[in-house]
């Protein structure tokens, strides 16, 4: 009851509180209602260090982002990449989240396995052709296994030097292979590190 | 016999006697609830006959890959799995263990030892140390299984004479590596899964087999079945 005896003189002593506009016909301005037990409110109000940290966060994942599309355009557009790679990342999924990763990695050991291989047998007095284009037959189906263009090709002149007992040709042909396969092993090592760097900042890899 | 004076008016105590009455209900109900649980029983069974060939709806087909490169293998693997084609991919890196699982390495293989696996198609590469995906391809073919089995032959060469050496000897197709996505069609086209016996005198509708539909070789179609349609 005696609080019923307040609350309508204190209705109307906040409504004195209210400011309409003068001239307010445009009404760009909305009409600044003041609490009558509230500071007024201060539009600075400073952004917390978490929320900060959060939205740097998520502009740095975005900038990775950018890099990694970059870079794997750039890879398919300079040949180092065909549309095998494209079938591989299409194979991946939430049950495989790695299996680019693992198949490249496989793609690495055979390929550093059969160019040591490789200088071993051209390197021998009797070079024995045969053995050299079986060498060079299985770097071939591996890097189009994995979509490695460049390499491919390089093989494909390779063999066609076997054939034809080519020696220096085959030479030439192994420094272009080694040449071709250390760029594409930097490339993608790169790639890899940035969705390394992209799925660890709470980002994920953009569909290509 | 019905000592008819008697009759009528027992008939009368038996029907209104609340006691009997209740017995025969409880009678009743014990009968069609044994009744129910049989025919649920039956359900069950027929359904779990059924998933165990059927998976997502489609009959399994165990497909045997051969390829010495642990790469490919691995490539084809992830292929046949991801497609919806129902495969059960079973990979080995040689020929010889390829013929030990189709039961056709022992000189003198008990019939039951051959393809006890139930292999429905092999997909090989041609180019492999030892045992090459020719001379498994003839040995395959060689062999009268109780069900031919279809042979796939890859490669990354497309030599028209290895080609046709392949089909000369019964290869069902010819795959340039590596394989794509419209070529695990054409295998599952090809294969056709080993079915358990049907089941007969059910009551159930049957769904029809699928028939295979093939382009390459063999002319072996998979009997209808007789289905009984429920009125």
């Amino acid at each position: 009851m005696d609080s019923g005896n307040l609350l309508v003189p204190f209705v109307f002593w906040s409504l004195t509180r209210y400011r309409p506009i003068e001239g307010g016909r445009e009404q760009d301005k909305s009409p600044q209602i003041i609490h009558p037990f509230s500071s007024p409110p201060n539009h600075r109000s400073p952004v917390s260090e978490k929320e900060r940290k959060s939205r740097e966060g998520a502009m740095d994942v975005r900038q990775l982002q950018r890099q990694w599309i970059d870079l794997i355009s750039a890879l398919f557009r300079e040949g180092f990449l065909d549309a095998q790679f494209t079938q591989l990342q299409q194979l991946q999924d939430e049950s495989n989240p790695d299996f680019v990763v693992e198949v490249v990695t496989l793609f690495f050991e055979d390929s550093e396995r059969l160019l040591n291989d490789l200088c071993n047998v051209l390197s021998q007095q009797v070079v024995d052709f045969k053995r050299v284009d079986a060498h060079v037959h299985q770097l071939k189906g591996s890097s189009a296994s994995i979509g490695a263009q460049r390499v491919k090709n390089v093989c494909i002149s390779f063999r066609n030097c076997c054939e034809e007992r080519n020696l220096e040709g085959c030479f030439g042909c192994l420094q272009q292979v080694k040449q071709e396969y250390s760029l594409v092993k930097g490339k993608l090592e790169a790639l890899f590190g940035l969705e390394q760097q992209i799925v660890a900042a709470g980002g994920s890899l953009p569909m290509m | 016999m019905m000592a008819s004076p008697l009759f009528f008016p027992l008939a009368l105590v038996l029907y209104f006697s609340p006691l009997k009455k209740q017995q025969i209900i409880e009678h009743i109900s014990k009968v069609s609830e044994a009744a129910m649980e049989k025919m649920k029983g039956e359900i069950v069974e027929e359904e779990r006959s059924n998933c165990d060939n059927e998976g997502d709806g489609k009959l399994k087909v165990r497909i045997l890959v051969v390829d010495d490169s642990l790469l490919d293998r691995k490539v084809v693997e992830r292929l046949l799995n991801k497609s919806e084609e129902g495969f059960e991919v079973i990979t080995v890196d040689n020929g010889k263990k390829a013929m030990d699982i189709l039961g056709l390495n022992e000189a003198e293989t008990e019939p039951a030892a051959i393809n006890d696996q139930s292999i429905d198609i092999v997909l090989t590469d041609y180019c492999m140390p030892g045992m090459t995906g020719y001379d498994l391809l003839k040995a395959v073919k060689g062999q009268s299984f109780p069900k031919p089995i279809p042979v796939v032959v890859m490669s990354s060469e497309n030599e028209p004479q290895r080609i046709s050496r392949c089909r000369a000897i019964g290869a069902e197709d010819f795959i340039l590596k590596p394989i794509q996505i419209k070529d695990v069609q054409r295998l599952r086209n090809y294969a056709k899964p080993n079915a358990s016996s049907p089941i007969v005198g059910s009551k159930r509708k049957m769904k029809p087999l699928e028939l295979a539909t093939e382009s390459g070789g063999g002319s072996e179609k998979r009997p209808r079945l007789a289905g009984v349609v429920v009125a």
